[in-house]
């Protein structure tokens, strides 16, 4: 008779070096996602390869276990975001697949390479916090505190009645030493030099705003999304005001203001594709020596090209939340009759006109009535919207388009800053080069509220100066300057920046001219078929860059 | 067969989804057949596909009473008009739009505030023709010449010279009037007498020229072009300084350009492209028994729009979109469907797709684009 006990036993084993051979099998494969990601890295970019090389050293075994235990990162996902708070040299923030992250810090000199996973990244951030907070406490004690009342009348809020105490301000030392805005006078235009409320926004309630200020010799470009009732009539002064405060409550609106103007020229966000040269690295060490980051842009032209590229991702992220009505500065195609006329007029008036923008999407006014029809042109500040016509098509078409735009934005649009669509007023007559036709102008006016016509007439017959195309010597270096930018279309902002720099002779020109003329000098090019750049929305992107930076820098 | 509110289903998404409201089909039949009846007896003629009734104002919810009242627009191919839907009961029930246990023979629906006198003038204009076939163009250029020069003119005497000047020019210069050619402006001077005249431009294709419209009447009677509500056969219009080879000059603008990068083989419809536009106008003549069917046809280019649009979007406008489109019957054939796009900012692909659906629909004879 079989011992049942010897079998049990005989199985017991068996299970054990099961189980053992389980265990030791995921002893050896603690993080395989993340070692088969980092094997399989194809780009070239050489700073994410040196950041490979030191993620793989055994000091980071720690490191990769934490990230393992959450998600793997792609590393041949093209956003990674470059974001150099470390004020020696870049930081790169690598996002695994649930948004935890890594940072890697490279100095500038040295190349040493410094790996810190979130939490490291927290505790740092929470001790140098403790320190600041322990040092201004220490001053605060000193200093004491001081109450402050601010009489000043065009400070709209402490005019209303009941809000006086709003006016009074206690003023605490330790705010002073943490942040060298505490005194910044929202209503003075010199200190916020720059209040952008962008056409953007969503429902009834969000707004995305950029704020750049200036004070005590400090300079800040903030930018980031409120949610405000847009039905409320607010001044300007009154939405800085809110947008502040909501600012002011973020850690990170602590934390970018203590910076000190002597680190800021290390801060920049950009999306970094690996394998890209866009991207400054570190310089390799000539004769032993190390290299600075090469960036030829002073600061106030780095804070532009800051603003722009948020300006843009804040767009581009926004149109991919699909919202329920929005604009764009941006367009399609020039092929057919009546393309041309349109975009001029569009963006003479976008990059002119705050709050404007074009092909503005408004639910149930298309063709089936269930679905977007689309304005030509929409104002989110002033509420005016226009269609486009050409003078033979005629403002009666024109006309019946406007009103069912307006009446549907009315019902179905988040209300525009002035409170109500309407149909556009205000729009004054212009002369437009007519691009490819140098015996015409573009005559653009608005007989009727929301309608704007356009005619070709001769430019003999034009009432005031026929607008003349860029000179040929400087037409040529922006043709030329956008042809090789349309080889490498990356850093657009910083390089178009750079260019107008270099080139005050053609900044000063585009800056006195109309808006529409750095597009006709494009269009003129492609309609007369000389290099066939301005074929596509990136030659109009780069002519609405390059305007907004040369009226700007 | 068409009626003003054809997409039922579409009036109860719109309902539903933006003012948190149910509209029931039993209501929307029974309104939709009594305003479509007045409509037609107003106008005297039939429906051609492009009125469409939709939803006015900032809050354009239903008042309830004895007489209730929702504000609405009405499209009609010659432009917009304001009005108000109104509907009372024998009974005295006050129907709610959501009610499903409509009796029909109860509601009375209808439209309140008509202007029955300018429903009936615009309805009648010509299609094509040289002066204003939108009467809100004809209101706004008659408003804006009295603004502009001076000059008081009325919409009904431009109505009248209207028919008699279109084919005054279509004789004179052997040009067929389209939607490529049109009076667009009224200018000084004006000479009044036994034979007045007043200033014009014409708008051919690309360019403009001067124009001069001439007057007189049999009777005797001198006319200014401020007089309203006298026989229009009473006067004989004509036109002077017609210039034909200039107008055949921006006629042959782009005959020689390839107006689209692509070409169909074997497609089941004769296509022709003469020139692409903003303001994209087709003219497709429906293959026999095809006629009465345009609502359908209509809807499936309309979804295939929406489609298309909607693809776009989700890769930011990558494609560009189509701003809006319109199809309607023409008003005189029946077999004759007019389809205005404005193409936004959509490139040829566009077309490539929306020749194709025409393909598939199998329903054209000939599609012009002009």
């Amino acid at each position: 008779m079989k011992n049942p006990l010897k079998k049990t036993g005989r199985l017991g084993i068996v299970l054990m070096l099961v189980f053992g051979l389980f265990l030791s099998s995921c002893k050896k494969e603690i993080y395989p996602s993340l070692k088969k990601d980092l094997l399989g890295y194809q780009g070239s970019n050489p700073i994410v390869q040196d950041v490979i090389a030191e993620l793989k050293k055994p000091q980071h075994n720690e490191l990769l276990r934490r990230l393992g235990q959450h998600g793997s990162i792609n590393w041949n996902d093209p956003k990674i975001l470059l974001t150099t708070s470390f004020p020696d040299g870049l930081s790169m923030r690598f996002y695994s697949a649930d948004s935890n992250y890594f940072d890697a810090r490279i100095n500038a000199q040295t190349k040493a390479i410094q790996l810190l996973d979130r939490t490291q990244l927290q505790t740092e951030a929470a001790k140098a916090n403790a320190q600041m907070q322990q040092a201004s406490i220490a001053k605060a004690k000193q200093m004491g505190r001081k109450t402050t009342s601010n009489t000043d009348p065009n400070w709209p809020l402490c005019n209303q009645p009941g809000a006086e105490g709003m006016c009074q301000q206690t003023i605490d030392a330790e705010l002073e030493i943490r942040d060298p805005f505490y005194d910044l006078d929202l209503s003075n235009r010199e200190q916020v030099y720059s209040f952008v409320q962008t056409k953007l926004f969503y429902g009834d309630f969000f707004a995305y705003f950029s704020l750049a200020l200036r004070n005590r010799g400090y300079e800040r470009y903030v930018y980031g999304a409120k949610w405000i009732n847009r039905r409320e009539v607010k001044t300007r002064e009154e939405i800085i005001f809110d947008l502040w405060n909501a600012y002011a409550e973020t850690i990170y609106g602590w934390n970018y203001l203590k910076l000190p103007q002597t680190v800021m020229p290390k801060m920049k966000i950009l999306w970094v594709e690996p394998g890209s040269t866009c991207c400054p690295a570190p310089q390799k060490p000539v004769g032993g020596g190390g290299g600075a980051i090469p960036d030829p842009l002073s600061e106030r032209d780095r804070l532009l090209v800051e603003r722009l590229i948020a300006e843009d991702d804040a767009e581009d992220a926004f149109l991919a939340t699909k919202p329920i009505c929005y604009g764009t500065g941006r367009t399609g195609n020039v092929k057919f009759n009546g393309t041309i006329e349109h975009w001029l007029i569009q963006f003479d008036y976008v990059t002119t006109v705050a709050g404007g923008v074009r092909e503005y999407s408004i639910p149930t006014a298309g063709s089936s009535g269930i679905r977007a029809g689309y304005a030509d042109i929409a104002n989110t500040i002033t509420g005016d919207m226009f269609e486009i016509k050409s003078v033979k098509t005629g403002q009666g078409a024109a006309f019946s388009d406007i009103v069912n735009y307006v009446s549907l934005a009315g019902r179905f649009c988040p209300p525009p800053s002035s409170g109500t669509w309407r149909l556009g007023m205000g729009y004054t007559t212009r002369y437009l080069k007519y691009p490819g036709d140098l015996g015409s102008v573009l005559m653009v006016w608005s007989p009727a509220p929301g309608v704007v016509l356009y005619n070709k007439i001769a430019a003999s017959n034009s009432p005031v100066p026929v607008p003349v195309l860029l000179p040929d010597n400087l037409a040529q270096k922006i043709k030329d300057f956008i042809k090789s930018l349309t080889i490498a279309p990356v850093d657009l902002e910083r390089k178009i920046t750079q260019f107008l720099r270099n080139n005050p002779d053609v900044r000063n020109y585009i800056k006195a001219a109309a808006a529409a003329l750095i597009i006709a000098t494009l269009a003129e090019d492609f309609l007369t078929g000389g290099g066939g750049i301005f074929n596509d929305a990136a030659s109009f992107n780069l002519a609405r860059i390059m305007w907004r930076v040369a009226s700007t820098i | 067969m068409l009626t003003l509110i054809n997409d039922k289903e579409g009036w109860q998404t719109i309902f539903n989804r933006y003012l948190h409201l149910e509209i029931s089909v039993p209501f929307l039949n029974c309104i939709d057949q009594q305003l479509t009846q007045q409509y037609l007896n107003i106008i005297d003629r039939q429906l051609t596909g492009k009125e469409r009734l939709y939803l006015v104002d900032t809050l354009p919810l239903p008042k309830y009473d004895n007489i209730s009242t929702i504000p609405m627009r009405i499209v009609v191919p010659q432009g917009v008009i304001e009005t108000t839907i109104a509907w009372r009961s024998k009974s005295g029930r006050i129907y709610h739009i959501g009610d499903h246990d409509i009796n029909c023979n109860d509601l009375e629906c209808y439209f309140a505030d008509l202007d029955e006198k300018k429903w009936r003038r615009w309805t009648r204009m010509p299609d094509k023709s040289l002066l204003f076939w939108d009467g809100i163009q004809l209101e706004y250029t008659v408003g804006h010449t009295e603004k502009d020069y001076e000059l008081k003119c009325s919409a009904y005497f431009f109505e009248c010279a209207n028919r008699p000047i279109s084919t005054f020019f279509e004789k004179s210069t052997g040009i067929k009037v389209n939607h490529n050619i049109k009076i667009t402006d009224i200018t000084p001077p004006y000479q009044k007498g036994e034979v007045s005249s007043i200033g014009l431009r014409v708008y051919v294709v690309d360019g403009s020229s001067p124009l001069k419209l001439c007057w007189r009447s049999r009777s005797g009677a001198i006319y200014t072009p401020s007089d309203e509500d006298f026989d229009c056969g009473d006067l004989e219009f004509w036109l002077e300084d017609l210039q034909p080879a200039y107008y055949m000059k921006q006629i042959n603008l782009y005959k020689d350009t390839p107006q689209l990068p692509f070409a169909l083989k074997n497609l089941n419809y004769q296509l022709t492209v003469n020139l692409i536009q903003t303001d994209c106008r087709m003219e497709m003549v429906l293959k026999k028994g095809m006629v009465h069917r345009e609502v359908e046809l209509l809807e499936r280019i309309y979804s295939f729009i929406d489609s298309y649009n909607d693809n776009s979007e989700k890769k930011h406008r990558k494609y560009g979109v189509v701003h809006n489109a319109n199809g309607y019957l023409d008003q005189n054939r029946e077999n004759l469907l007019h389809l205005e796009i404005d193409i936004g900012s959509v490139g040829p692909d566009f077309f490539k797709k929306l020749f194709k659906l025409f393909n598939d629909l199998d329903a054209f004879e000939s599609v012009t684009v002009d």
